[in-house]
């Protein structure tokens, strides 16, 4: 199977609690390869997280159709690992205990494998500390484990940095490119950091204000690890954010 | 670290002890004053203490039988508070429209308080179900408040994280509702188990058996032995004290979690 995710003519509307129509996503299609690290970039509150949950399989597109490895998005039947914007650790369980918790659910829980994600990603002296004895960059280290755990066929990353220190986040970015490299798991990450964007991305597809419609595509043939002061790397950036001030004139 | 914490347990500690000689000379001092038969002083009530645990009541019946027949009925009524408060605070927690259907059953039964109960209990009940009704009265209503409130905490995320791993609803209600409502869950057990120990001189008011520290109190009462009825209220205290901070203890391990320490 070429595509693992077909999204076909996706739109999405809420009603809000004055009755109000609010349409978020506008008649979105794009498909995701195998293996692709898949970037969103698009202004705030432009729709994003929706349509990360709609692929989840968390929300139901108002009308179009999404396919995950040819099939209507389903937890129960897919595995998907999913890293939360927000803090989403479970406070009374130790890292060892939230990491495992998806293979828990499943009922395959396998102490080998929680071992591989741990060193992965590098929390082997912190297994059973829990969620506020850690930093920021190491509690998100712990959800991406914990996603990685259940060998998910896609990973969905909600601005998965976006709490992140400068600092951090770099050391991330490096960090999830490694893992990416190892695993080749397709992977599908919203943000609005474009640096991010182009240091992650095969692919960077813009998105518009809402209701959000897929502005650019973008491939990014750029040779890894990338070097984010590169001539072509700023290029790249630039270009992406000539985009994004087309849509957000403030930038 | 460890100094410090032992240092500063150690000043609560003669802290502690300097109030009480304090509170016992100051009820030294007022029992001189009224100098009445029927205000002891601490050593009188030291006295009919002894008399309690070494001879037991005027009617032969020993201070541990007292003790044991209390703690036994309280935890009956609690352990009644619990197996009903919790299931039913985590259903109205969860759905809210059961709550508010039954809210104005709920809300005035909770302000009735446990000794307008009493002619009720005789009435209808009979031995151990009438300790039983008195006490799950004080210690369901605690509990079923706080399993509620403690659903409703939990962070949404939280369930949407458990919904991406395709956990089904009984999973996401146990392992994500519930272990976060525990500590609220807690928090209401040892209230419940408070108020519902406070409830014991009430419940034995009616009980009709011979036993029991609320007993002991009424029937020292009637007798005009203020001394030993003192003892019976200090011993009530002091269990209270002793069950609320073993309580305590175990949510300090259990919830260890919640420490705000960070590295």
């Amino acid at each position: 199977m070429k595509y693992k995710v077909e999204v076909e003519k996706v739109s999405k509307f809420f009603v809000n609690p004055n009755g109000e129509r609010l349409q978020v996503l506008d008649n979105i299609s794009f498909k995701v390869y195998d293996g692709e690290f898949l970037c969103f970039v698009g202004p705030s509150g432009c729709g994003k997280t929706t349509l990360l949950r709609i692929i989840a399989g968390l929300e139901k597109p108002s009308s179009g159709r999404v396919r995950v490895e040819g099939e209507t998005p389903n937890p129960k039947k897919i595995r998907i690992g999913f890293v939360f914007q927000e803090e989403a650790l479970f406070p009374w369980r130790n890292v060892w205990d939230n990491i495992k918790f998806g293979l828990e659910v499943r009922g395959n829980y396998n102490p080998k494998i929680v071992e591989d994600v741990v060193r992965l990603v590098g929390l082997e002296n912190f297994k059973s500390y829990y969620p506020h004895q850690l930093s920021g960059g190491m509690r998100k280290r712990v959800a991406i484990a914990r996603a990685l755990a259940v060998n998910p066929s896609i990973i969905l990353m909600d601005e998965p940095f976006g709490d992140l220190d400068a600092q951090t986040r770099w050391i991330m970015h490096k960090e999830l490119y490694s893992i990416h490299e190892k695993l080749k798991k397709t992977t599908i990450l919203v943000t609005h950091n474009v640096e991010e964007a182009v240091y992650l991305a095969d692919r960077v597809l813009v998105l518009t204000r809402r209701p959000a419609k897929v502005k650019k595509e973008i491939f990014i043939g750029l040779e890894r690890p990338r070097n984010k002061l590169s001539s072509q790397f700023i290029r790249f950036r630039e270009e992406i954010i000539g985009f994004l001030r087309e849509e957000v004139p403030e930038i | 670290m460890a100094s410090k914490f032992l240092g500063k347990s150690y000043k609560t500690f003669l802290n502690n002890f300097v109030s009480l000689t304090i509170f016992l000379f100051l009820w030294e001092i007022l029992s001189i004053t009224i100098s009445s038969p029927f205000f002891p002083n601490p050593l009188d009530v030291w006295e009919a203490f002894l008399i309690l645990l070494l001879k037991g009541d005027v009617e032969g019946i020993s201070l541990t039988t007292h003790i044991v027949a209390s703690v036994s009925r309280v935890l009956l009524g609690f352990g009644l508070a619990v197996v009903t408060g919790i299931p039913l605070g985590l259903v109205m927690g969860l759905k809210r429209v059961a709550y508010g259907s039954v809210r104005s059953i709920l809300e005035p039964l909770r302000f009735i308080p446990p000794i307008a109960w009493i002619p009720l209990a005789i009435i209808l009940l009979t031995g151990c179900a009438r300790y039983m009704l008195i006490i799950w009265l004080g210690a369901f209503f605690p509990i079923l408040l706080n399993t509620m409130a403690g659903v409703q905490t939990v962070n949404p995320t939280l369930i949407d994280v458990a919904k991406v791993f395709g956990a089904d609803k009984k999973t996401i209600v146990v392992k994500t509702v519930f272990s976060n409502a525990l500590p609220e869950v807690f928090a209401g057990m040892r209230i419940g188990l408070g108020v519902g120990w406070m409830c014991i001189v009430a419940a034995e008011m009616i009980g009709g058996e011979m036993a029991g520290l609320g007993w002991l109190i009424l029937k020292y009462g009637e007798l005009l032995n203020v001394s030993g009825m003192i003892v019976g209220m200090v011993l009530i205290g002091i269990i209270g004290l002793l069950m609320n901070e073993t309580f305590l203890r175990v949510e300090k391990r259990v919830f260890r979690w919640r420490r705000e320490v960070t590295l």
